[in-house]
């Protein structure tokens, strides 16, 4: 990725507020700063290039990867997801008395402890946020690269992905796994299940898909 | 910015010069404010700012030129999230029952003993992950919020740049302390083994999943546009105060 400075808006500060209405014409060629709010001019970028702000350096459009290659990592992490909920993701032995969980299985152990709100922060950062998230991408992909028309609540859909994401934790719960059996190896014997890898190809998956964000598909479903 | 650019400006912050030169550079940037326009916070297009509620023409969310009552809510949330960092590091995150009897632990306990069975790595991710991290955005998050009130009356030396660098730290670090989280649901489904030894969850679990989303929530409601403003508004009010006295 090469940093590229964007190019002023060239309005002298005289003329500011009136503006606005002849600005706003052409609205689609500014692109504003979400963290400090400075407005640019938006310029072509070069494949795998990247806009940054100049006054804070947030990152602000893109030109990485295209929604025809974003579907494929979508359907991909689709099935995998399915894989890593299906499996057991760990098994340990002690003393021949075995155990073994699945990422459902762990939500429910905390719903049978009585531990219900954090049963549902489970669920909800493990499960329903990414779940949900990757099958709306897919209901906005699908028809868009392949029909080329926009579906029913696009709008919507995107809005939904935008605020989930925030809130899916996939790659962090990889980091859990790893720490619990760390804790776990000197005293019990470990068997790896099958989800353990597949949670490490669905977080590398998932930051793939991610790298491209919600203002980036708005910008190409625009195209259409 | 990176880190490093981040320290060097640290150690050049009493040169005045160079802070006027940086202002001046970033004058001629125009906000959206300045041009009565509006970012979408979802879709991120813009509209022309009006005065009703208004929202925006091609994802329909509603539209606001700054978070609505920012710094009151992200205070709230803050507070909520400190009071209660105090139980999760106080009450027990697992009770472990075996044939040794009971044995209650809380987050600290867990980072010394793998620190005393020199598991060193384990100790630190557990130690950052559980209790810097949530302690660092609690800190963070007040010194901007006292930043940002200092400088809308009057200008500091605290760039912005760096305020935002801190921002986005808070931003990044967020969801990692999820970890213990996990680790607890994962230790309490696995060591269920009848008489040998069963794990289950502490009240203190409870109050840690609370600190993680209400610190999250909290940077989720701070807006870091606000520093920029302030910074500004400030520079305006003792531009004119100087200019005022000669």
């Amino acid at each position: 990725m090469h940093p590229i400075d964007s190019e002023i808006l060239d309005l002298p500060k005289e003329q500011q507020p009136a503006a606005s209405e002849k600005t706003l014409q052409n609205a689609e060629n500014l692109v504003c700063c979400q963290e400090c709010d400075v407005v640019y001019k938006r310029i072509e970028l070069k494949k795998g290039e990247k806009a940054y702000c100049l006054r804070c350096g947030a990152a602000l459009y893109k030109n990485g990867r295209t929604l025809e290659q974003l579907l494929p990592l979508v359907i991909a992490s689709l099935i995998i997801f399915a894989i890593s909920n299906a499996y057991p993701i760990v098994q340990i032995e002690l003393q021949g008395i075995r155990s073994e969980t699945t990422l459902f299985g762990a939500v429910l152990a905390m719903f049978n402890e009585g531990r219900s709100l954090v049963a549902i922060l489970v669920l909800m950062t493990t499960i329903i946020f990414p779940l949900c998230e990757l099958l709306l991408l897919l209901y906005v992909l699908l028809p868009v690269t392949l029909l080329h028309t926009k579906p029913v609540g696009m709008a919507i859909a995107l809005r939904i992905i935008k605020v989930f994401r925030i809130w899916g934790m996939i790659e962090v719960f990889l980091i859990g796994v790893l720490v619990t059996l760390v804790k776990l190896v000197v005293i019990v014997m470990i068997i790896p299940g099958v989800a353990l890898w597949s949670f490490g190809a669905l977080t590398v998956l998932m930051v793939l898909v991610m790298s491209v964000k919600v203002s980036d598909i708005w910008d190409q479903v625009e195209e259409l | 910015m990176n880190i490093l650019e981040f320290f060097k400006s640290l150690l050049n912050k009493s040169n005045q010069t160079k802070i006027d030169q940086m202002d001046d550079a970033y004058s001629h940037l125009l906000t959206a404010k300045d041009l009565s326009l509006v970012v979408c916070h979802s879709c991120g297009l813009l509209s022309a700012l009006s005065v009703q509620p208004q929202s925006c023409s091609r994802c329909n969310s509603v539209l606001h030129a700054r978070k609505p009552s920012s710094l009151e809510r992200t205070w709230a949330l803050m507070l909520a999230a400190a009071i209660m960092y105090i139980p999760a590091n106080l009450l027990p995150m697992t009770t472990t029952s075996s044939l040794m009897g009971e044995q209650q632990d809380t987050i600290m306990s867990g980072v010394i003993y793998f620190w005393q069975h020199h598991d060193y790595l384990v100790a630190f991710v557990i130690f950052t992950a559980s209790i810097f991290i949530p302690m660092l955005k609690l800190i963070i998050l007040t010194f901007l919020l006292l930043v940002v009130r200092k400088q809308a009356t009057d200008k500091q030396r605290w760039r912005p740049e760096q305020c935002a660098f801190l921002y986005r730290v808070v931003e990044f670090v967020g969801r990692w302390s999820m970890i213990d989280v996990f680790v607890v649901s994962l230790l309490t489904a696995l060591i269920q083994m009848q008489a040998l030894a069963s794990i289950s969850a502490g009240p203190g679990a409870v109050a840690f999943g609370a600190v993680v989303v209400l610190t999250m929530l909290a940077s989720l409601s701070f807006d870091p546009r606000i520093i920029w403003d302030n910074y500004y508004k400030a520079s305006v009010i003792q531009d004119n105060t100087t200019s005022n006295d000669r």
